[in-house]
């Protein structure tokens, strides 16, 4: 019956657009699209509103296309996304030792090692998010592992990350949303990165090699390398194709919304973000209608200008996995995902500096009605709907768990399979 | 060459040529007792010295200290340099007493040496100003090659800001000036030979100033992306002085 559906609605407020779907999961964790609705955030700067009134009132708007869609109102769960550069990532080590005379490892010592990297205290005008995720475990002998379990070893470290976010910063995008929304609550707000890599890979994964996915927004650059048990890495840069934009409408001298048409439009342009050294062999017109100004472009002079902020990026990228030990553990492939994804040639470029194949990202097991095409720049929001519903998920669980059986032991235990989800 | 920003205000000329990106050949630095503000100052080489008391006395331990802290500082980078620029606001406490001491030292080690002070605004305070006067007395008398930025003559220019408009803008000032004082000692790699139509014709010892920031276009409002002391919202094509052809 259709008042038994579970419909779980997603939204992002991006620095482009503002993106709203609206989602239901079907037998085999598929999960299928039932509406989405998409308005222009017009006043956003590296996903923080720079003016809320022009904001909220595209919220508003993306909220109602989406409800136009689906011809009915949202009602369910609602899933908000996090971004910015007020995020921070927080490592704690947490370690036991190992009891048992053969020093093998149980669950137990799992649950009592992720006890001990509970955030202890949170800095006055922050606070964390409701996702922890597993980094890693290492072993006395220095071996790191993402599951230890039946391992032998004298003591059992765990790395967990957790997310802080200002406070006051992070609200006024809450607040942009939950006005929009009226009665409707917001039932989970999920860290982007985390987001973007519940939408691309499967849960539970090889541990063997891991994967990386590079999510390229308009104002944030999102970046995530799932393991089996958790993330090795989760974390954003500020830079995006805005500041794609902005470098063409510095070089070239053009209007900034012409800029950004130039990023949209390099396919139909036969731009790409590989730049032939052509000088003025190919030339691109543009009609600026405001200016009433004709200009001649060279293409090359677009994609220089595009292969210098892109291959920077993923030069910044690859300094930050690798000062965090996490590049060497990139396994044979790499992701591109997000607006950014769609620039011709994008992941030929990436491919130079990552020294591996490059693709763009698709999310898994989706379906949907035929008009909806699962683009690069939608995967933000549904792995929203996916990351959402698994955190309600273990969140019940764990309620139900501590309301029941009252048991500290049981409920950490459970507080520590919600850490290992994610 | 070595540009080195004394004080609060030196240290913020300093860190604004450093954001420019600097000329070739200059290495920057700053100095202040202040720990807080060199902390902003990020990217930047920076040295904590500690702060000098209202009436230095020349001949104590204290000063001694201070002297030694200052001198192995600048004893590091004198042996590799041929010009020592010092950039500061003269009024205050550690920015007069460090830059008088760094350019006596400077000129012990026959160093040619050279300053650019910033005198201090009309709404500064008569303690202030006599500090700087007497500062720039004793300064004229270690080296002729001061350079001076009379704020207070320029009183209708600040008074229309605030104080905490106006003591950036010096420091700006402080820099620019910096920059166009050290521009012709520059080494800059010799100008590639253009032919055909499109040649220019540029005269090759032609100066060329700059006078405004790179920009940062619709980010200027916002907190900048700093990673690994440089600001990834200006242009990359500008950081790395890539020239782009506009078309017509």
């Amino acid at each position: 019956m259709k008042t038994q559906r579970e419909i779980y609605t997603g939204v992002e407020i991006g620095t482009s657009s503002i993106k709203v779907m609206l989602g239901e999961f079907l037998p085999g964790d598929s999960l299928s699209v039932l509406a989405l609705g998409e308005a222009p955030s017009l006043k956003m700067c590296k996903s923080e509103a720079a003016d809320t009134r022009v904001v909220g009132g595209q919220v508003a708007q993306a909220l109602a296309a989406a409800e136009r869609a689906a011809g009915f109102p949202i009602t369910g769960p609602v899933f908000m996304s996090i971004s910015g550069a007020f995020v921070e990532t927080v490592n704690i080590t947490g370690s036991v030792l190992i009891n048992e005379p053969t020093g093998r490892i149980a669950e137990s010592d799992l649950e009592e090692a992720t006890r001990q990297t509970n955030l202890p205290e949170v800095p006055q005008g922050k606070f964390r998010l409701a996702q922890s995720v597993n980094r890693l475990f290492r072993l006395a002998d220095g071996r790191v592992l993402f599951n230890p379990i039946g391992q032998c070893s004298r003591s059992l470290e765990v790395e967990t990350q957790h997310f802080i976010a200002e406070w006051e910063r992070a609200n006024t995008t809450y607040c942009l949303l939950s006005e929009a929304l009226g009665k409707l609550e917001v039932a989970t707000v999920i860290y982007t990165p985390l987001a973007v890599s519940s939408a691309v890979f499967p849960p539970a994964a090889s541990d063997e090699s891991l994967n990386l996915v590079i999510d390229i927004g308009a104002g944030m650059t999102s970046i995530a390398m799932p393991t089996s048990v958790g993330h090795f890495h989760l974390g954003q840069v500020g830079i995006g194709c805005e500041h794609l934009a902005n470098d063409l409408s510095i070089a070239l001298d053009l209007p900034i919304q012409t800029a950004r048409s130039l990023v949209s439009q390099m396919d139909s342009l036969h731009c790409t973000a590989v730049a032939t050294k052509d000088n003025r062999a190919r030339m691109v017109s543009i009609n600026q209608d405001n200016l009433s100004k004709h200009r001649v472009i060279p293409a090359s002079s677009i994609e220089l200008v595009v292969e210098l902020r892109m291959r920077e990026l993923f030069e910044l990228i690859r300094r930050q996995l690798d000062e965090r030990g996490a590049y060497s553990w990139l396994g044979n492939r790499v992701f591109l995902s997000g607006g950014g994804a769609r620039i011709p040639r994008i992941s030929d470029l990436a491919a130079t500096v990552f020294n591996r194949p490059v693709v763009v990202a698709q999310p898994y097991r989706i379906t949907g009605r035929a008009d909806f095409q699962p683009l690069p720049q939608y995967n933000t929001v549904i792995g929203l709907i996916r990351a959402g519903y698994r955190d309600l998920q273990v969140a019940q669980q764990v309620s139900q768990q501590a309301s029941t059986l009252g048991s500290t032991v049981e409920w950490w235990k459970n507080a520590w399979k919600a850490i290992t989800d994610w | 060459m070595l540009l080195i920003g004394v004080g609060n205000a030196g240290g913020r000329a300093a860190y604004y040529v450093y954001q420019r990106g600097s000329l070739p050949g200059l290495r920057i630095g700053a100095m202040d007792s202040d720990e807080a503000a060199l902390q902003q100052l990020s990217g930047l080489n920076t040295v904590l010295l500690p702060a000098p008391e209202e009436a230095p006395d020349e001949t104590g331990d204290a000063a001694d200290e201070r002297h030694s802290v200052l001198y192995s500082a600048l004893d590091a980078q004198f042996p590799t340099i041929h010009l020592l620029l010092v950039v500061t606001g003269l009024g205050g406490r550690a920015g007069c007493y460090y830059t008088l001491e760094t350019l006596r030292y400077a000129r012990s080690k026959k160093l040619a040496c050279a300053a650019i002070v910033a005198m201090p605004h009309s709404f500064d305070s008569p303690e202030l100003h006599s500090r700087a006067e007497t500062g720039l007395r004793q300064l004229r008398e270690i080296t002729p090659a001061v350079q001076l930025l009379p704020c207070q003559e320029f009183g209708a220019l600040f008074l229309d800001k605030t104080r905490e408009e106006a003591y950036p803008q010096a420091a700006r000032w402080l820099a620019e000036s910096s920059i166009g004082f050290l521009y012709p000692f520059a080494k800059f790699p010799p100008p590639k030979r253009v032919s055909g139509k499109g040649a220019r014709k540029e005269d090759p010892n032609q100066l060329q100033f700059v006078f405004s920031d790179q920009p940062r276009g619709i980010f200027t409002g916002g907190l900048p992306s700093n990673y690994y002391g440089q600001n990834f919202d200006i242009p990359t094509f500008q950081r790395r002085n890539v020239n782009i052809d506009p078309g017509e």
